[in-house]
């Protein structure tokens, strides 16, 4: 997710809102929290992307149960 | 924001990951040629053994058969090399975007796999050949997916077969 996030860096996720296109969210998936940007959203299913377009491996759509919730705070 | 972060200490954490995988981004068809061009090798080999007659001595059998038996361990690791290098680059590296342009990979690495199963069960030249040219096939596609262009240079190597690279 570089260059807006680094290593190490610590995030704070709220979850009452519902993610839109551009925003940044955590997301369970196969048993990790992964972090990525909404790409865009479609009939529920959340295409997710990371920033880093040089070594981000791409995955399929999230969907809205799976999301901890947009990243709102950076630390 | 170092109040946060002590927060933390007392409440941990959890870790996110940005990438589900490791994507190194490190792929390269050579050593899948050269394992390709080492089956080939192995069966040219296994191919020209000799007996001194048809019924040889039985100390020269001990040799022809601890022979064949060194080559076709090399040849039988060798073509599961093929089909493990292949497959990790198929498997990790291809993305959707590349199968649009190249409709075929699916259907090559299928046949890969098929050949370097052949080339274990025969001691078939033309099947080695086969595979090597298959295996060629697929590196030109991964260095057209990467926009390089490719030439084929002469190995080197024993086959006297070719190596695709990048220009």
């Amino acid at each position: 997710m570089e260059p807006v996030f680094y290593d190490g860096d610590h995030v704070l996720t709220f979850n009452w809102i519902r993610p839109r296109r551009g925003d940044v969210i955590v997301f369970r998936s196969n048993g990790k929290n992964l972090i990525k940007r909404v790409e865009k959203i479609n009939d529920g299913e959340i295409f997710v992307k990371g920033d880093n377009r040089k070594i981000s491996s791409k995955i399929g759509p999230v969907k809205s149960d799976q999301i901890v919730g947009k990243v709102i705070l950076k630390y | 924001m170092n109040v946060l972060r002590l927060v933390d200490k007392v409440f941990p954490s959890q870790t996110v990951f940005a990438h589900c995988d490791v994507p190194c981004g490190i792929y390269d068809p050579h050593q899948a040629q050269m394992a390709a061009h080492t089956v080939l090798r192995m069966t040219n080999m296994i191919d020209e053994l000799q007996a001194s007659s048809p019924e040889p001595p039985f100390e020269e059998r001990k040799r022809i058969i601890s022979q064949i038996s060194r080559l076709t361990k090399v040849k039988e690791e060798h073509a599961e090399l093929v089909k493990h290098e292949i497959r990790v680059i198929w498997g990790d590296y291809f993305k959707d975007e590349h199968l649009k342009q190249h409709k075929a990979i699916h259907q090559l690495v299928f046949k890969i796999m098929k050949q370097a199963s052949v080339v274990r069960q025969n001691v078939d030249i033309k099947a080695a050949n086969e595979l090597l040219i298959m295996v060629q096939q697929f590196a030109e596609i991964f260095w057209e997916t990467k926009g390089r262009k490719v030439q084929k240079v002469k190995s080197g190597y024993p086959t006297e077969g070719e190596i695709v690279l990048p220009k």
